[in-house]
C-alpha cells in the first residue's frame, strides 16, 4: 500500500477530528449536542480502550486462548461498584474543584504537596511507557502497511514522530486552551467519544470479514481449529491462567477505571452530569462485549490461517493485506490509530495537568520567580503545560524508540494497571474511612511502588546487564528470597498476577496498619470529613474556615493573573449575589469569598497550590483544628461556668437571706441595747440625783443640824453602794452576755451551799418577820457546777423572795436521776401572767404591780438566767395555786 | 444515589464475581460445543450480556423514579 494513501487517509481523519472538536467547542453552551451527552461520557470511558486493546488482546489470545478476557470481564463485573464510587468521587470533585487524581489524593491527605508529587511521579513512571506502546502500535502498523523495513529510518523519516508531533498540537489546540482545568474540554471528549465509535466499527467490520468472507462462519472456525490443529485447549482455562490471575488482573482492570490518569480525566474531570454515570454502567459494559466478540475467533482464525511463527499482534492487518483489500486494511489501520491517539491525548492531559498543578506550580510559587512575573502568572503557568505536553509526547517517543519496540503490547499495558491499582487504597479507603490519613497515604504508595518496580518492571527489562541478570536469577544480594520473580519464595503465580499480588498486599496492609496506628493532622481531618461525607455535605462554603484578614482586593488580584480580570469579576459577582455578600473591594473578604476563591484556583493550579496561595494573601493563617477545638471547649466551660454561677447566686441569695435574719435579730439586738443603755442611765441617774441633791443640802447647809446631816449621809452611802451594786451587776451581765464569763465547776453539796445562804439572810428574813424552811431529803446531794455563781443565783432568788413575800419561804430541793431541781417559793402577790416571759428580760422591774419604788437594779433574774444557761439548765417561774410564785431552777447532775 | 439502588448494584457486582471467577467458571470449563461453539466462551459472553440488561434495568428503573420525584 502506497504511503501516500496512508498519509491522506491519516490527513483526512485528523480533519475529520479537528472538525468535530471544533463544532463541539461551538455548540459547548447551547443544548444541542452532536450525540446525547450521557451517551458521549459513556462512549468516552471506552478510552479505556487502547491500541493495545485493538491489536494486541489478538496478540494475546493467539497465546493464550481465553486469558486475554480478565482485563475486559474486570471492568464488567465491577462496573456496578464502579458506578457508586464513582459517582461519589465526581461530587467530591465537583466541590473541590479536583482535576486529576495526583489533586484528588493530595487533596484527600491534607491538601499535601509531597503526596502529589508523589504521585505525579510514579504516574509519569507507570503511564509513560503506556503511552509509548501506543506509538509503537502506531509505527508499526504504517510499517506494516508501507512495507517499510524499520532499520535505518532517521527522525526525519519516522512517520510515527510526525503523528506524534500532530498529536501535540491538536492536545495544545484543544486541550491546554484555558488555564482553568475544571472547563472542560467539550471538543476533546467528542473527538474521543467519536474515535471510540470508529475503533468499534472497525473492529467489527475486521470481524466479521474475517469470520463471515474469509471463513464461512464462526462455528466455521471453531470446527476447524478444533479438527484441523487441535487447538481446543485456547477455549478453555488451563494452567496459564491460574484463578488467582483470572481474578487478581479482573480485580487490577476494573481499578484501573478510576484509576489511570486518563479514565480519571473523562469518568470525572469531564463529567457535566452526575446521571450520565448510571447510564455509562451498562453502555460501557456493553461496548467492552461487542468490542471482545470477535477476538477469539479471529485469533484462532489467525492461528489457522497463517504460518506459526509470525507476529500475531499485527493479525488484524495481516488479514486484509494478505487478501489485497487496501480500504479494509486502511479501515483496520484508522480504528488502531483511533485507538492510539484517543488514549495519547487525554493521557497526556491527564498527566499535564497533574505535573503542572502537582510539580510545576508549587515550585513557582515557592520560588522567587514568582514575585517578579505575579502579573503574568497565568500564561507562564499555561506556557509550561505546552512545554510539557511536548515534553511527554517525546518521552513516550524516546520509550518507543528504544525500548518498547522490543517488547509485546500486553504486559507494559498491564504493568501500568497494577501501577496505577498502588492508588487504590489511598482513594477508595480515602473516601469511605475517615481514620485514613496522609501517612499512611505516602507510605503504602510507595512501598506498593517499590514492590511494582521490583516485580513487575525489573523482569521486564530486556537487558544483559549482569547484576541485572544476577538479581533476576538469584534475588538482590543472592538472596533465594527476594527474586522479583519469587518474591518469598512464591512461585505459584505467573509474572504479572505474582508483582500485582505482592505489591497490593503489601500496600493495603501498610496502609490499613499506619492509619490506625498514626494520627492525622487537623488539615488532614478536616478534608477527610469533607470526602467521607462528600454525599451529605452539600454545602461547600462551610468546608474551609478562613481565619483572620483577607481583603478583597487581593482575592481578586490574585484571580485576575490566573483565570483574567473579566472571568474573576463574573466568577465573583456570581458568587457573591447568590450567596447575597457585599463585594467592596477596600473591605475584608467575607469567608466564604475567600473560599471560593480558593476552590476556583484549584481547579486552576492544583488544591494543594491553591492553598499556598490563598494562604500567602491572608494576613493570618488558616483556622486549625485545635482552635475550633478550643472556641468548643471554652464555650463548654462557659456553660460550667455558668451552671456554677447560678450555683452560687443560688447560695448567696440563702446567705442574704440569713444575712437579713441575722440584721433584723442585730437590729432588734441594737434597740434593746438602747434600752438598755437609756435604762442604766436612767437607773444610775436615780441614786445619783438623790445623792446629790442631799449631798447640796449638806454643802449649802453648814449649821445643819448634826443628827439630820448624820441621816443624810448615811443615805448617800445607801445611794452610792447601790450605784457600785449596780455597776457590777451591769459589769456582769455584761461579761455572761459577751460569753467572757467561764465556769469553774467543782463538786459541792448543794444542801450545805443552801443552808449557808440562808444563814448570811436570816437577819434580814427576821427584820420581815419573814420564816425560811428548807426541805429536802437528808443524804447529801452533790453537784458538779460552778459553787459561786449557784450561790449568787440562789442568793438572788432568795433574797427576791425576801422582798416580795409575807410570811414564808419555803425552799425544796428535788434531786432526779438527771438533774437537781430548786424552788424557791415566796407567798407574796405573785406574778402577772402577761409578764411572765419578761421577768427574766434585764431591768425588768415588776413595776406595774407594785406601787411601792423598785428594790433591786432589775438585773438579778437576768443573771440568774445567764448562769442557770451556762450551766445547760433552766430557769423558770409559776404562780403557786393559792399565793405568791415559785421560782425553780434546774441543773444537770452531770456536766 | 437511593440506597435500595446502591445495594442491588452491589449485589450485582457480588454476583457477577462469583459467577465470572473461579470455582463457578470451572464448571463451564470443559471442551464441549453448544451450536459449534466451545461451552466456555458461550457462558462468559452469556453472563456477560445478562449483567448488561440487568443494569440497564437498573439504571432505567432510577432515572424512571428519579423523574417522577421531579
Amino acid at each position: 500500500m502506497s504511503k501516500l494513501l496512508i498519509i491522506i487517509g491519516l490527513v483526512v481523519y485528523l480533519a475529520i477530528l479537528f472538525i468535530i472538536a471544533t463544532i463541539a467547542e461551538r455548540r459547548r453552551h447551547t443544548e444541542k449536542s452532536l450525540l446525547p451527552k450521557s451517551l458521549i461520557y459513556a462512549l468516552s470511558l471506552a478510552v479505556y480502550c487502547t491500541a493495545w486493546t485493538f491489536y494486541g488482546s489478538i496478540g494475546n489470545a493467539s497465546k493464550t486462548g481465553l486469558g486475554f478476557l480478565p482485563v475486559y470481564l474486570g471492568p464488567t463485573i465491577f462496573m456496578p461498584l464502579i458506578g457508586i464510587v464513582l459517582i461519589k468521587i465526581i461530587k467530591i470533585c465537583k466541590s473541590q474543584r479536583i482535576t486529576s487524581i495526583a489533586d484528588f489524593i493530595s487533596s484527600r491527605y491534607g491538601k499535601n504537596i509531597s503526596l502529589g508529587v508523589i504521585v505525579s511521579v510514579f504516574c509519569i513512571l507507570g503511564i509513560v511507557p503506556y503511552i509509548a506502546i501506543q506509538l509503537k502500535a502506531i509505527s508499526a502498523t504504517v510499517n506494516l502497511l508501507t512495507q517499510y523495513a524499520d532499520t535505518q529510518h532517521t527522525l526525519f523519516t519516522d512517520t510515527t514522530f510526525y503523528i506524534a508531533i500532530g498529536l501535540a498540537f491538536f492536545i495544545i489546540l484543544y486541550g491546554i486552551k484555558n488555564i482553568d482545568t475544571t472547563e472542560r474540554h467539550t471538543g476533546v471528549v467528542t473527538v474521543i467519544a467519536f474515535e471510540a465509535i470508529i475503533k468499534l466499527i472497525a473492529f467489527l467490520v475486521i470481524g466479521i470479514y474475517i469470520c463471515y468472507f474469509l471463513f464461512n462462519n464462526v462455528t466455521d472456525i471453531f470446527s476447524h481449529a478444533i479438527s484441523a490443529k487441535n487447538l481446543k485447549n485456547y477455549f478453555v482455562l488451563h494452567e496459564k491462567t491460574s484463578p488467582i490471575s483470572w481474578f487478581l488482573i479482573s480485580v487490577v482492570s476494573g481499578l484501573a477505571i478510576i484509576l489511570l490518569p486518563r479514565q480519571f480525566q473523562v469518568g470525572v474531570v469531564e463529567n457535566t452530569n452526575e446521571q450520565h454515570v448510571k447510564k455509562a454502567i451498562w453502555i460501557f459494559p456493553l461496548y467492552l462485549f461487542l468490542i471482545n466478540l470477535f477476538v477469539l475467533p479471529i485469533a484462532v482464525a489467525g492461528l489457522l490461517y497463517f504460518p506459526s511463527g509470525m507476529d500475531m499482534d499485527m493479525l488484524l492487518l495481516q488479514f486484509p493485506l494478505q487478501n489485497q483489500s487496501n480500504i479494509l486494511a486502511l479501515i483496520v489501520f484508522i480504528g488502531g490509530f483511533s485507538a492510539a491517539t484517543g488514549m495519547v491525548i487525554v493521557e497526556v492531559i491527564a498527566l499535564t495537568t497533574m505535573i503542572s498543578n502537582n510539580i510545576i506550580v508549587p515550585v513557582l510559587l515557592s520560588s522567587r520567580f514568582m514575585d517578579s512575573n505575579k502579573n503574568s502568572i497565568g500564561k507562564i503557568i499555561l506556557n509550561s503545560r505546552r512545554i510539557g505536553v511536548f515534553i511527554l509526547i517525546l518521552l513516550a517517543y524516546l520509550f518507543e524508540k528504544s525500548v518498547a519496540e522490543k517488547n509485546s503490547l500486553v504486559s507494559i499495558g498491564l504493568i501500568s494497571f497494577a501501577a496505577v491499582a498502588q492508588f487504590a487504597p489511598a482513594v477508595i479507603l480515602g473516601i469511605y474511612w475517615k481514620m485514613a490519613n496522609r501517612k499512611a497515604a505516602v507510605s503504602s504508595i510507595i512501598i506498593g511502588f517499590s514492590i511494582w518496580f521490583y516485580t513487575l518492571v525489573l523482569p521486564s527489562i530486556n537487558n544483559e546487564n549482569v547484576l541485572l541478570q544476577s538479581i533476576l536469577d538469584h534475588g538482590l544480594f543472592s538472596i533465594e528470597l527476594l527474586k522479583p520473580t519469587a518474591l518469598l519464595g512464591l512461585n505459584i503465580l505467573d509474572p504479572i498476577s505474582h508483582g500485582i499480588f505482592w505489591s497490593l498486599l503489601f500496600n493495603l496492609v501498610s496502609f490499613i496498619f499506619i492509619s490506625l496506628y498514626t494520627t492525622a493532622n487537623e488539615e488532614e481531618k478536616h478534608q477527610a470529613i469533607l470526602f467521607v461525607h462528600a454525599d451529605k455535605e452539600e454545602d461547600t462554603d462551610k468546608s474551609s474556615i478562613w481565619k483572620g484578614i483577607t481583603y478583597l482586593k487581593d482575592i481578586q488580584q490574585v484571580l485576575n493573573n490566573f483565570v483574567g480580570e473579566q472571568r474573576t469579576k463574573l466568577l465573583l459577582e456570581g458568587y457573591a449575589s447568590r450567596h447575597t455578600i457585599s463585594l467592596v473591594s477596600e473591605h475584608e473578604a467575607d469567608a466564604r469569598i475567600v473560599s471560593f476563591a480558593e476552590r476556583v484556583l484549584g481547579g486552576v493550579i492544583g488544591s494543594a497550590s491553591a492553598r499556598l496561595m490563598v494562604s500567602s494573601v491572608t494576613k493570618d493563617e488558616k483556622i486549625s483544628f485545635y482552635e475550633v477545638l478550643d472556641i468548643v471547649k471554652e464555650s463548654q466551660q462557659i456553660i460550667e461556668l455558668n451552671k456554677e454561677l447560678r450555683k452560687k447566686s443560688l447560695e448567696l441569695s440563702k446567705a442574704t437571706n440569713e444575712l437579713s435574719q441575722l440584721n433584723d435579730q442585730l437590729k432588734s439586738i441594737d434597740e434593746l441595747k438602747n434600752e438598755f443603755l437609756a435604762t442604766v442611765t436612767h437607773e444610775l441617774r436615780t441614786p445619783l440625783t438623790s445623792i446629790r441633791a442631799l449631798s447640796e443640802i449638806v454643802y449649802d447647809n453648814p449649821e445643819m443640824e448634826e443628827e439630820q446631816k448624820q441621816e443624810y449621809l448615811q443615805i448617800i452611802i445607801k445611794e452610792t453602794e447601790k450605784l457600785s451594786h449596780l455597776i457590777t451587776q451591769v459589769l456582769n451581765l455584761e461579761k455572761y452576755e459577751s460569753g467572757r464569763q467561764k465556769i469553774y465547776p467543782t463538786s459541792f453539796d448543794i444542801k450545805t451551799l443552801i443552808e449557808e445562804i440562808i444563814e448570811s439572810l436570816q437577819t434580814l428574813a427576821l427584820e420581815q418577820k419573814l420564816e425560811i424552811k428548807l426541805n429536802c431529803p437528808n443524804s447529801i446531794l452533790l453537784v458538779h457546777a460552778d459553787k459561786d455563781l449557784i450561790r449568787q443565783v440562789v442568793y438572788n432568788l432568795l433574797s427576791n423572795a425576801i422582798k416580795f413575800s409575807s410570811s414564808t419561804i419555803e425552799i425544796f430541793i428535788r434531786s432526779t436521776l438527771y438533774d437537781l431541781e430548786i424552788t424557791v417559793k415566796d407567798d407574796g402577790n405573785g406574778i402577772d401572767e402577761n409578764s411572765k416571759h419578761l421577768l427574766f428580760d434585764k431591768f425588768y422591774q415588776s413595776k406595774s404591780n407594785q406601787l411601792q419604788k423598785p428594790v433591786g437594779s432589775g438585773l438579778g433574774l437576768a443573771i440568774c438566767k445567764k448562769i442557770i444557761e451556762l450551766h445547760n439548765g433552766k430557769i423558770r417561774v409559776e404562780n403557786n395555786e393559792g399565793k405568791g410564785a415559785s421560782f425553780i431552777f434546774a441543773i444537770p447532775l452531770i456536766h | 444515589m437511593k440506597s435500595k439502588n446502591t445495594i442491588s448494584l452491589l449485589f450485582v457486582t457480588a454476583i457477577l464475581v462469583i459467577l465470572l471467577n473461579y470455582p463457578i467458571i470451572e464448571i463451564a470449563n470443559k471442551h464441549q460445543l453448544i451450536y459449534g461453539v466451545p461451552l466456555l466462551p458461550i457462558y462468559i459472553f452469556a453472563v456477560w450480556i445478562l449483567s448488561i440488561l440487568i443494569l440497564y434495568f437498573i439504571s432505567n428503573t432510577h432515572f424512571n423514579s428519579k423523574n417522577k420525584n421531579e
